[in-house]
């Protein structure tokens, strides 16, 4: 059964520059995710 | 082209989980830089876990995640979220500076797929974070990961060899075919440069001429931990009857009383102290690697070091939790053991194994130069007058498949017994991950024997017949009208401007599309083993990209293309199970004929 390179690999993914509203969204998301794994495993 | 003649690729790995979890990840990027020499890996990792990537001399960088800075101010209420985000931004900035070739990121965790989501890259492996904030995952690996891994359904494809195939696969796909390594080997005493310093007189006045074993008395989790009353037996019964043998306890300084206890116990058992030292609480990362490293033979519970002891070549014996996921993280290699309890399998309670069984199984597998594995495990077993543990366990013996039979680590039963059903489930669904992302498996029914299958397991497979047939129906139908919504959208000028008869016709089309997967879903709920598929669909149909209704139907359609293969291996395999257990034609020639009286006729 051949396979087909995207389903393996995924696609190229030429990331655009962000903006400001983006760059804080996933930040803050790192951030609170961040502490609730350290919180989990207290 | 050869990937040797390109330029040097930047490769971000984000590796946030525990060291066990960064160990297992440097032994699939060896592989990928033993190939790919070009390649030039920045490892981001926990500040607590990033002793051993900083070891490895072939990682050009370590990026610790600043933990203690950020977090802890936070969370005892010294400093506010804002401080924290901005002193996350000041970390972030050398990473998201220049995109990168590739981002892996190994961590399969919300907190990482935000910082795959902030890090530009050419190629993203793993989760990552779309526009909207949603989690992302692009490349099929991940998606086996996260729908049937995460999901805690049963296959037996180990982790390294996901990862590693994960890697791979995208290399080869994006840089074109590797160097050729030869057959040099992923482990090694030299996988890490250590630095020993004196350390190393800790260690190097203990007798060198002795076989010794390294016993890791805990785990970072309780529930996995064995009692030290049971270790302290172990070490017992190994230091009486294997005079030539020294065992080394080795742990972290919270295990001290731990320690101290199985001191305690196996000094008074035994007449030669020295037979026993503890350097548990006494080793950084480079002393704990360098006495693993000189060990014959690590005991422990499943915990890091069975990782470590792997990459340097080690053997191990593990004393698995009640968990049976040690097909996919368990110790890898040749010739390593591992021993679960039937009782805890598949709960949360602590591993019911005896010492005595431990160590039957240790002294077989330590003896295999002599035995050379003639003799079964249960004569051994029986021998040592043990034969009562053999019904509370499961020992297995890892061993490397050869390339042909599709290469990675194999977990092989020592006891002859039926297979249970959700072995045979892991089974196939490790064959179908094989046939979907690999592109060649062996032929179905490989490593499933006539002497493994039993009644029980045919009633639970038979029944299984029906809902593979319907499956394969529902994908069938799913693709063809997927595929007739694509076309038709595909003609249309406008998305958003169809005449009547267009719009009743997608409608109708989407509505058809919704009661499939609806019935999928139902289908996939009527038994365990068909559970996954509606995990894996789900997956797949939140990560469709397309952004018009033409795209996204024509991905739809192949979403269901790639189910329905999935659904015939699983019919394939049940077609095959039930054939194994079916009564076999013996040839004439070969039966017996019972005596008869004289002057009696054969009929």
């Amino acid at each position: 059964m051949a396979t087909d390179g995207k389903r393996v690999s995924g696609e190229l993914i030429e990331d655009q520059r962000k903006d400001q509203a983006e760059v804080s969204m996933l930040l803050q998301g790192l951030l609170q995710a961040l502490l609730d794994e350290v919180k989990e495993t207290k | 082209m050869s990937a040797s003649s390109e330029k040097r690729v930047r490769c971000l790995v984000i590796q946030l989980g525990r060291l066990g979890d960064n160990l297992q990840s440097l032994m699939a990027l060896r592989a990928a830089k033993q190939l790919y020499p070009q390649l030039e890996i920045t490892l981001v990792t926990r500040d607590r876990f990033s002793s051993a990537a900083k070891r490895v001399p072939w990682i050009e960088k370590v990026v610790e995640l600043p933990t203690v800075d950020v977090l802890l101010p936070i969370l005892e209420g010294k400093e506010s979220k804002e401080v924290g985000l901005a002193k996350l931004s000041q970390w972030l900035i050398p990473l998201v500076e220049n995109p990168w070739d590739l981002l892996l990121n190994w961590t399969y965790s919300e907190a990482s797929s935000f910082l795959s989501g902030l890090v530009p890259a050419r190629i993203k492996l793993g989760y990552t974070r779309r526009k909207d904030g949603s989690i992302s995952v692009y490349d099929g690996w991940s998606h086996y990961i996260q729908s049937v891994l995460q999901g805690g359904f049963p296959q037996n494809i180990h982790l390294t060899d996901i990862l590693t195939t994960q890697l791979l696969t995208a290399l080869q796909i994006h840089l074109g075919d590797p160097v050729d390594a030869g057959n040099a080997p992923v482990s090694s005493k030299s996988f890490f440069q250590l630095d020993l310093q004196s350390k190393e007189n800790l260690w190097n006045w203990k007798d060198p001429t002795r076989k010794w074993i390294g016993i890791q008395i805990a785990t970072g989790q309780s529930r996995k931990t064995w009692p030290a009353s049971k270790w302290a037996r172990v070490a017992e019964l190994l230091l009486s009857r294997h005079p030539d043998c020294r065992i080394v306890l080795l742990g972290e300084s919270k295990d001290q009383k731990k320690s101290d206890e199985i001191m305690e116990v196996v000094s008074s058992k035994i007449t030669d102290s020295s037979s026993i030292v503890s350097m548990v609480g006494k080793t950084d990362f480079d002393l704990w690697a360098n006495i693993v490293g000189r060990c014959q033979w690590i005991l422990a519970s499943d915990t890091a070091v069975v990782h470590l002891a792997g990459v340097l070549g080690t053997r191990v014996l593990e004393v698995g939790s009640g968990s049976p996921r040690f097909w996919e993280t368990g110790p890898y290699g040749n010739g390593h053991y591992v021993i679960s309890s039937i009782e805890a399998e598949g709960t949360e309670l602590p591993p019911e194994i005896s010492p005595e069984a431990v160590y039957s199984a240790w002294s077989y597998a330590s003896t295999e130069w002599a035995h050379r594995r003639q003799i079964s495990m249960e004569s051994h077993f029986g021998q040592l007058g043990w034969s009562s543990e053999i019904a509370k366990i499961r020992v297995f013996r890892t061993k490397i498949r050869p390339t042909n039979d599709g290469g990675g680590v194999v977990y092989e039963p020592q006891f002859q017994r039926p297979i249970r059903a959700a072995d045979w489930a892991g089974l196939v669904w490790s064959y179908t991950a094989r046939a979907w992302y690999c592109g060649w498996t062996p032929p179905v029914g490989h490593e499933l024997e006539r002497s493994q299958t039993n009644p029980s397991l045919v009633q639970i497979v038979r029944p299984l017949q029906e809902s593979a047939d319907v499956l394969i129906r529902i994908c069938d139908e799913a693709r063809r009208t997927a595929g007739s919504l694509h076309q038709r959208t595909s003609k249309m000028k406008s998305e958003k401007i169809m005449d009547l008869s267009e719009k009743n016709e997608v409608q109708d089309l989407g509505k058809k599309l919704l009661e499939l997967d609806q019935l999928l879903q139902r289908l996939a709920q009527t038994h365990p083993v068909m559970q996954p598929y509606g995990a894996i669909s789900q997956i797949l149909m939140h990560n469709l990209r397309g952004e018009s209704l033409a795209e996204i139907s024509r991905e739809t359609a192949e979403v269901y293309q790639q189910l329905g293969q999935g659904a015939v291996i699983l019919r394939d395999w049940i077609r095959h199970t039930l054939n194994l257990v079916k009564p076999v034609a013996i040839q004439q020639s070969n039966v017996i004929e019972l005596a008869r009286p004289k002057g009696e006729k054969t009929p």
